[in-house]
């Protein structure tokens, strides 16, 4: 059981006031809040062991490199993989997708076949696809959704293009929080031999992800959204698919031997990694995943969806409210449209009270096309938010009509 | 500062009863305004005549602080020169940026100056500015 008063003494953000009031932070599908056990991983780090890693011939150096590689070891646990060389560290899952893309234009697309995607994948996963088919003359087709979010898998099994050469879905939607079935989808894409791609921006940070047990390709995620520091993140991949493809970025620590005119590559994931990488975000990453795995995941997972449960019922009550996704089974994300009342209008409303919400079109366009709508208001929960914050939350929005001069009219 | 120095009555008024609001058949020019990050989109049409602003609507859909301010530059901008809707432009963005202003510039801003506590707020100033940012493409293309 998650006891959250005990938890949110682990933030020390979540203890900031406003006004004497408590700050409310429901914008956790965009960025989650760090516990001291991160924040003070990556000062030691840099207070008593910074070096740069693997070339470093001194103590600090091999003290930062164990530290380092010691974080990789904590990722491929973390996500199941059958060895830590299958994990290669990235900014994020943005970057990512875009060496993906990159290797995917270059040596795996030919012109007129097609990547499938999704109508509600976030930007990330959609334009450096779009910058791959344009470069490659490739086409784009799009797994259609049903009413509540989810992904027509019937229609896509009956309508399969042979064509196809690359699958890439999110795992979970960072706008309505539904959770696709990654494993079902990764089963039919390989009947038709068909490289998978999951964006799990969203899905690593609620629940146990198993990647051999999804049977997934690439699997690519962010640590910012799981309590780990900005601007690190990992790309896995099965060994053979890393070995398979060439890097796309060159530089130091990513060669085996080199001369003038050419340059044979190390192993797997070095080929991957060249420069000298974002040491302390990784450690502050292995900082992350020792954090939530004591906490444990299976908890997070149970707490986080039945206080989003809990949030859907609530919001429910608001007069002119609309809300999307589906009512259980998904990730902390919450979004919704107030009759009459711009989200934009809602967000700002709600900033006054100290609630911190997200408001627009969450870098997922072709999604609002498809919920009709220019823009949402999303509120998105973590294991540290409570049911009071919920009713706070709520009964501020019931106060947006007031403000917003919709009373008495 | 409390949420309604931000949607004030004057503000509200304006949102909910926008002045100019409505297609144009005949307009001499139309331009689409939009706000890609928070999906504010207005289009502003206009009928000029020489160096004067003769009529001018606004259609789109927009967040309570856009339609407030388009509808307050249309209902100013109606019978102005482009050098008074320039001068506007400038009073406006150097309220929105918290600068101090004269007697004069409070004078220039009319309803306009209702949006000063929108300076509060910096992730919506853009909201505020989004009219005056697509007229600036207008009177680029009317001179």
């Amino acid at each position: 059981m998650i006891d959250v008063k005990r938890i949110r003494e682990d933030f020390p953000i979540l203890s900031s006031k406003v006004d004497q009031q408590p700050l409310i932070y429901l914008d956790n599908a965009a960025s989650t809040q760090k516990p001291k056990h991160v924040i003070d991983a990556i000062t030691d780090f840099y207070s008593n062991s910074y070096s740069n890693v693997h070339r470093s011939p001194h103590r600090l150096g091999a003290d930062a490199t164990d530290m380092f590689e010691g974080a990789r070891v904590k990722v491929g646990n973390f996500l199941n993989a059958n060895e830590s060389d299958e994990v290669v560290f990235t900014r994020g899952t943005t970057e990512s997708i875009n060496i993906l893309a990159g290797i995917a234009a270059q040596q795996m697309l030919q012109p007129d076949d097609v990547i499938l995607l999704t109508l509600s994948e976030h930007h990330s996963n959609l334009i450096p696809w779009q910058m791959a088919a344009a470069r490659v003359g490739a086409k784009l087709e799009f797994v259609r959704l049903l009413k509540d979010g989810s992904f027509d898998i019937e229609r896509l099994k009956d309508n399969w293009n042979p064509k196809t050469k690359i699958f890439a879905f999110q795992h979970a939607s960072n706008v309505m929080g539904t959770v696709h079935p990654a494993k079902e989808l990764c089963t039919l894409a390989q009947e038709h031999g068909v490289v998978t791609v999951i964006d799990g921006a969203q899905s690593v940070p609620h629940m146990k992800v198993d990647v051999q047990d999804i049977g997934c390709d690439f699997y690519a995620f962010s640590a910012h959204k799981m309590c780990g520091p900005t601007g690190i993140g990992a790309l896995w991949g099965k060994r053979e698919m890393l070995e398979r493809f060439d890097p796309i970025f060159g530089g130091g620590e990513m060669i085996n031997k080199v001369d003038l005119e050419n340059a044979s590559y190390n192993v797997i994931p070095y080929k991957y990694e060249p420069g000298t990488p974002n040491i302390a975000g990784v450690i502050g990453m292995g900082a992350a995943i020792d954090y939530l795995t004591a906490v444990d995941l299976d908890e997070i997972e149970h707490y986080v969806d039945d206080l989003a449960t809990y949030a859907v019922e609530r919001l429910a009550e608001v007069p002119g409210i609309t809300l999307y996704g589906p009512s259980r089974g998904r990730t902390g994300a919450v979004s919704f449209w107030l009759d009459k009342i711009h989200p934009h209008d809602v967000a700002s409303v709600l900033d006054m009270n100290r609630i911190c919400i997200r408001a627009g079109h969450h870098c997922a366009e072709p999604l609002m096309h498809w919920l009709n709508v220019p823009a949402t208001a999303r509120a998105s929960f973590y294991f540290y938010n409570t049911r009071e914050e919920v009713d706070t939350l709520v009964t501020s929005l019931q106060e947006a009509y007031e403000v917003m001069g919709y009373v008495n009219q | 500062m409390s949420i309604s120095d931000i949607f004030s009555t004057v503000l509200l008024d304006h949102y909910h009863h926008p002045r100019q609001h409505g297609e144009m058949e005949d307009a001499d020019i139309s331009m689409d305004g939009a706000n890609p990050l928070c999906g504010d989109e207005i289009q502003l049409h206009v009928k000029a005549e020489g160096n004067e602003v003769k009529d001018i609507s606004f259609t789109g859909t927009s967040c309570a602080i856009c339609t407030a301010s388009t509808s307050m530059f249309c209902e100013k901008a109606v019978g102005s020169s482009f050098e008074d809707l320039d001068k506007l432009r400038e009073t406006v963005h150097d309220m929105l940026h918290g600068d101090d202003l004269t007697k004069e510039d409070r004078y220039r801003l009319g309803d306009a100056l209702a949006l000063e506590g929108v300076s509060k707020l910096p992730v919506r100033v853009k909201c505020a500015l989004l009219v005056y940012e697509t007229w600036a493409l207008i009177a680029e293309k009317l001179k």
